[in-house]
């Protein structure tokens, strides 16, 4: 990276074309505003830092001249006026140029020149932990939400329960006697509602620790196991049924776990739509060499469906980071999700 | 007359237990596990209310009421969910729903609520024969 500056308080430019020099950025710097013009003709700069008012030539209007001969450069201003005026009229000129007041903080300006150099590939892995960041947490509400949801019904069941055996104790009182088998059946039903309940909040507990470490050494047929157990609300409700192939080995991955639920999650919702007539989603975990191989097949719709849009953004975004791999096999009606076995 | 009432619920031991508890307080209770059951029943059977469940496998609660609605716009439902959010309250009010109760809902709140719905009812239907009446002695010359 090579950075001209340009201001005519040489004492200034100059101290601070060393400060840069000492962090690792090769700077040259010029007074004069005719005499940087020919400086950029025989040297290649990425980014001239002007300053706005000098003697002869404006900063905007050295900055027109600079891209007439390098159009592919950058500009930053140094401004000792922070007046709004000054960056208007710096604003007028172009609205990608940054502005920086003088005095010029150092850190402000390397991580003013770092932005502005960042690799546009950098730009979109930014881009990618957005979409992340927001598909995740509706995820994890979605999941938070449909949980909360089933343990009120299983709630309501031992309401109801409870109600019952005050039902029986109010008749007894009035010479109804009570039924010792009827009261087994209510104690009965009361232990299988804690049983379930106790099975969605392991579950959930399960899901909310998989936050806990951005990457994990883990065994991916739990994992997978928890976000089926999960997902079989959403299945029931779709009238699918998520139908798991026993694994012959152990496949354990070093991967990033909520990423990697939020990923498979994506892929159930999407092939739960595709299921055709059948309504059933076949669930397969394998090893494939240095891979994890899970697969979602039975998905009938895919043959006939013109336009398949998937994957969308948010799984591409979740492939990319994950270092997976989605392959559609519409004539068979399947997808595979291929993961490396270490992603760290 | 005691009322008749249809409670459709996915969850059967929840279904069944309200369900003896209302027939023990004197309630006509019948009892269906999907929207698709129960929209049949309303086919072949009059009832002074309905309480359903929002959510459910298949069709979902608003979807069912919906179609209740449209055939007998007379029916009078009682919504029951798990988590009542505004939205889907506004929804069902708009689609016709008496009243929505948040489970685990006392009996006694229920039992409140199905009461007005069958006297909701007998107006509705009072007023549909003051119609036909009236109908009848326009349509006749004397």
């Amino acid at each position: 990276m090579r950075i001209l500056l340009v201001d005519d308080e040489q004492e200034l430019v100059s101290t601070l074309a060393e400060r840069l020099s000492i962090r690792g950025i090769e700077a040259d710097w010029e007074t004069n505003p005719e005499v940087a013009l020919g400086k950029i003709e025989k040297n290649q700069y990425d980014i001239a830092i002007l300053d706005m008012k000098m003697p002869g030539m404006s900063g905007p209007e050295l900055k027109g001249k600079m891209e007439e001969i390098r159009p592919a450069m950058k500009f930053v201003f140094m401004t000792g006026h922070g007046s709004a005026g000054a960056f208007e009229k710096g604003d007028s000129q172009a609205d990608d140029d940054c502005y920086l007041a003088k005095p010029v903080n150092l850190e402000v300006l390397m991580n003013t020149v770092k932005e502005i150099l960042k690799n546009p590939n950098e730009d979109s892995a930014c881009d990618n932990w957005e979409l992340i960041g927001e598909k995740g947490f509706q995820f994890f509400g979605k999941i938070s939400a449909s949980v909360s949801h089933e343990i009120k019904n299983v709630l309501a069941i031992i309401n109801e329960n409870s109600g019952l055996l005050q039902d029986l104790i109010f008749m007894s009182e009035r010479g109804t006697p009570i039924d010792p088998m009827r009261l087994q059946q209510v104690s009965e039903l009361i232990s299988k509602q804690v049983q379930r309940a106790d099975t969605i909040v392991k579950n959930m507990n399960t899901f909310a620790h998989s936050t806990d470490d951005s990457v994990k050494t883990l065994n991916l047929q739990e994992l997978t196991g928890t976000v089926l157990a999960l997902s079989d609300r959403f299945a029931d409700m779709k009238g699918v049924v998520l139908e798991r192939q026993p694994a012959d080995t152990e496949v354990i991955a070093t991967t990033r776990p909520f990423l990697l639920e939020n990923l498979i999650w994506l892929c159930l919702d999407f092939a739960m739509s595709m299921t055709g007539s059948e309504k059933r989603v076949i669930i397969d975990l394998k090893k494939k060499g240095k891979q994890a191989s899970i697969t979602l097949s039975g998905l009938q719709d895919m043959k006939a469906t013109r336009e398949i849009l998937f994957p969308g953004d948010a799984e591409k975004a979740l492939t990319t980071i994950l270092q997976a791999e989605i392959i559609l096999d519409t004539s068979d009606g399947r997808i595979e999700i291929l993961l490396p076995e270490n992603a760290a | 007359m005691s009322d008749k009432i249809l409670l459709i619920d996915d969850e059967e031991d929840f279904v069944e237990t309200l369900a003896e508890r209302m027939r023990s307080r004197d309630m006509d209770v019948s009892t269906s596990t999907t929207a698709m059951e129960a929209l049949e029943k309303i086919d072949h059977e009059s009832f002074d209310a309905i309480v359903l469940d929002l959510q459910m496998p298949g069709m979902d609660g608003l979807e069912a009421l919906k179609r209740i609605k449209e055939k007998n716009p007379n029916l009078q439902v009682i919504l029951l969910t798990g988590q009542a959010t505004i939205e889907k309250s506004v929804e069902a009010m708009k689609l016709g729903a008496l009243d929505l109760l948040e489970k685990p809902a006392s009996i006694e709140e229920l039992t409140e609520k199905i009461k007005k719905a069958s006297t909701e009812k007998m107006i509705l239907v009072n007023k549909e024969n003051e119609e036909k009446i009236k109908k009848i002695i326009r349509g006749k010359a004397w």
